[in-house]
């Protein structure tokens, strides 16, 4: 379970706040959308909650552990896909996959079958092996999904994660994330594609100037207000407000 | 569990900075056989390895052969651990440079900071990662110059029976590895300002690339100096020995007094004041060496997690408010439109800037250098009677010989006009003008810098050269047309085969490979002239023949290559431009 209490982050040179008093609860099995204008404060939680970021004020905690306390062990149970993919180009994609696993200290027989499973997956078998310099935008979000999920993180977080992948690999990655939350985990993501978030997601968060608008259970706002879709209340919500 | 991350991290960095790999490929089993490279790459690779060892062998010639020469007379005058020191702390000064340009960005603002951060490592783990691997890049150049002059200095000595103990051998390697640690800490010291600074200038290229040249001028102009400084030291006795002048191994003896802690474990190295003060100076040196050592951990540690946080956070803060484009009328002239913007956008990135910025101002400088230095020599007691050597026409070669190659091979405008554009040449397709103004407007930033530089660089020639008015004209108008055609020449050619899938500096600059017709072409032409005129310079003849005979394959080539290739260029370079995928 991720809880997020009261995150507050104020950059060095800048008088606003680009997240305040940010407050959530994932439960473990939900798939989690957040959602929001740009620059509404996003990627800034994101990158706070992957401490990226130091934050001035708040806490998170993953199963009771705070990040502010025990940063590692934190971070040992989240598995990151940014929306930039920063890579050692020199790296095959096989070099990367493992470079990640002996970080997150995956064992050999789990390495292995994960490794196995996910490059058949993404159809990336005759390019594991070839150096990421060489790869296409949607071939390294999609190394970097694989070296995400390499450790079989309890917490899986991705910014933008559709971006780039074709249908196929886009329907894989939603099939992905559901699977990854029927075995107990949570999957947290952000992303512009409404229809994508009102698809899968349990529940979804909407962020605007860095305050939290609301937290709604897509199958409630469906049985409840059949009238109105996500994107006319993202609209509403974050629209009326600029 | 600590170590076994520093190490991984390490193992990783490596790779992905040299392509080295350990141990055996345990990394996977692929699944599906793997296609092998194909020949071009595996021809690439061979062409590249050949490419590093010719450069490696060239390194170690000249090392090499200035040591033999240097090392008897040295050590004749007792100055043999001098030498030594220089040489050390030629190395120190050559690793702050680097340490300065490669440690700072690499340490501090490298772009997987954000990706490192988001890992379950320890700051401390990534940091020490990192600072090794700047280590590890700085012992190359320890090795490459102190390995191949060290060995020198112990064979030409034993060869010239002069006395080299075992200490030696091993203060060497001491030496080798110690080398880097006192300018890294000087580096690491000096990182304070220059992190607030760096990260002040990130969103003000014109003034970080204005820093960036002045920086770079000031490394050359004291190495002119110094050439200049050591070339007076000696003079060529007629036996063929050379001799070291007094006032030379005055300044010599205080360099070396005063090099410290060099001149410890220099002194050392050949048991100069005993084998008690040989250990006293070595362990003194090594205490020295990790201190400095600690120093460089302890600031640069320090400094990481400010400079992490600077380079993260980035751009976000204060939003300033753009200024307001003063002008929104429409353009009549197309061509100079495009070469406006094309020359801003280029301002906007410091490398490239930095290019522009840098020809005209290190070709007045190396000129005025050479200018200085070559007409210092008329009627030098180096001349004995009944040899002649016109040094003011020899002074022209040389400025001329300078001026063409950096013509032709230092101008980015010139010789890389479409792959410089990256992938906003196809964006340029997309824009409803004529690829003829395209081309025009290419040309104009070319032949535009050329003729500035040219004309910057004609200046000291026409103050310090005390050249002839025939020579004095013929300088800039013969390389302004030699200019005009070799531009041509590497235009056409960068935009029959335009290299645009680079997304960073190093990626465009590795591409430099395929240049070589324009390489070929703009150092031929320069090295025939230079060699005619050093032969001219002895020969008595009228100083307009002379004259002639340099300037005339310039006419020649710059004649051919400006009606071959003007033609050309209007002609088919529209039609490369449309076809480019």
């Amino acid at each position: 379970m991720l809880v997020i209490e009261n995150l507050t982050k104020k950059y060095s040179k800048s008088d606003v706040k680009a997240v305040d008093g940010l407050s959530l609860e994932i439960e473990n099995g939900e798939i989690f959308g957040f959602l929001g204008p740009n620059g509404a404060g996003k990627s800034t939680t994101i990158k706070c909650l992957t401490g990226i970021l130091p934050f001035s004020e708040g806490d998170i905690k993953l199963d009771g552990i705070s990040l502010l306390k025990n940063p590692i062990e934190v971070k040992m149970n989240i598995g990151y896909v940014p929306d930039t993919h920063v890579f050692y180009e020199r790296l095959t994609g096989a070099e990367y996959i493992n470079f990640m696993a002996g970080i997150y200290k995956v064992s050999e027989a789990d390495r292995k079958n994960r490794f196995d499973k996910y490059v058949s997956m993404f159809r990336l078998n005759d390019a594991i092996n070839d150096y990421i310099k060489s790869y296409s935008h949607g071939m390294r979000q999609k190394i970097s999904i694989i070296g995400a999920l390499i450790h079989n993180p309890k917490l899986w977080v991705l910014d933008e994660p559709l971006t780039g992948l074709d249908p196929q690999s886009a329907f894989d990655l939603k099939e992905l994330m559901k699977q990854h939350c029927a075995e107990g985990n949570s999957v947290f993501f952000s992303s512009h594609v409404l229809e994508v978030v009102e698809k899968i997601c349990d529940r979804v968060a909407i962020i605007n100037k860095g305050k939290l608008v609301t937290v709604c259970n897509i199958n409630e706002l469906k049985e409840k207000r059949k009238d109105l879709s996500l994107e006319e209340l993202f609209l509403s919500l974050t629209g009326e407000s600029q | 569990m600590t170590f076994k991350s520093y190490l991984s991290l390490i193992k990783i960095l490596l790779k992905n900075q040299y392509g080295i790999r350990f141990g055996k490929k345990t990394e996977s089993k692929p699944l599906y056989p793997v296609e092998t490279d194909s020949k071009k790459q595996i021809n690439k690779k061979v062409l590249g390895a050949i490419g590093a060892i010719v450069l490696a062998c060239i390194l170690l010639f000249y090392i090499i052969s200035i040591s033999i020469i240097l090392v008897p007379t040295f050590a004749l005058n007792g100055l043999l651990s001098s030498l030594i020191n220089i040489v050390v702390s030629a190395v120190q000064l050559i690793i702050l440079f680097f340490g300065m340009v490669y440690m700072l960005p690499y340490l501090f603002f490298s772009k997987d900071s954000e990706f490192l951060q988001s890992l379950p490592l320890k700051k401390s783990v990534v940091f020490m990662a990192k600072f090794t691997l700047v280590y590890i890049n700085e012992l190359l150049i320890s090795v490459a110059v102190l390995l191949p002059f060290l060995i020198t200095v112990g064979i030409v000595s034993a060869l010239n029976q002069i006395f080299i103990p075992v200490v030696f051998y091993i203060n060497a390697i001491i030496i080798i590895i110690l080398t880097p640690v006192l300018p890294l800490a000087v580096v690491s010291v000096i990182a304070f300002p220059f992190i607030y600074i760096i990260n002040a200038l990130k969103n003000k290229p014109f003034v970080s690339t204005v820093i960036s040249t002045l920086f770079t001028i000031m490394f050359f102009v004291p190495v002119f100096f110094l050439s200049y400084g050591l070339n007076s030291a000696f003079s060529f006795e007629m036996s063929g020995d050379f001799v070291i002048n007094e006032s030379f191994k005055e300044v010599l003896n205080w360099f070396h007094n005063y090099m410290y802690p060099n001149n410890l474990i220099c002194n050392s190295m050949l048991l100069e004041s005993g084998i008690g003060g040989y250990f006293l100076s070595l362990i003194i040196y090594l205490a020295l060496s990790f201190g400095f050592v600690f120093i460089s951990i302890a600031i640069s540690s320090l400094l990481y997690g400010r400079a992490l946080s600077m380079n993260i956070e980035g751009a976000k803060g204060k939003k300033k408010t753009a200024k307001r484009e003063k002008e929104f009328k429409t353009t009549k002239n197309t061509v100079f439109y495009l070469a406006k913007y094309n020359l801003k956008s280029l301002f906007k990135e410091p490398v490239f800037a930095m290019n522009i910025f840098s020809m005209p101002i290190m070709n007045i400088i190396v000129i005025s250098f050479f200018c200085w230095i070559f007409t210092q020599q008329t009627g030098s007691v180096n001349q004995t009677a009944g040899d002649y050597f016109d040094f003011n026409f020899f002074t022209l070669g040389m400025c001329v010989y300078i001026l063409s190659l950096t013509l032709s091979t230092g101008n980015y405008l010139a010789i890389t006009p479409a792959s410089i554009e990256g992938k906003n040449f196809y964006l340029i397709k997309t824009l409803p003008i004529s690829y003829g103004e395209f081309v025009k407007s290419k040309l104009i930033l070319a032949d535009g810098l050329s003729i500035i530089t040219i004309i910057l660089a004609s200046i000291p020639l026409w103050c310090l050269g005390r050249q002839n008015i025939l020579n004095s004209i013929l300088f800039p108008v013969v390389l302004i047309l030699y200019a005009l055609g070799i531009n041509r020449f590497g235009l056409y050619f960068d935009f029959k085969n335009p290299r645009l899938n680079w997304s960073n500096y190093s990626e465009f600059k590795k591409s430099g490979l395929k240049l070589w017709r324009q390489m070929l072409v703009g150092i031929a032409v320069p090295v025939i002239s230079v060699i005619c005129c050093s032969f001219l310079s002895a020969v008595k003849i009228h100083y307009a023949i002379k004259s002639l005979i340099v300037f005339l394959p310039f006419i020649i080539l710059s004649t051919i290559l400006f009606f071959v290739f003007n033609g050309k260029v209007k002609n088919d370079v529209p039609i490369f431009i449309k076809n480019t995928e």
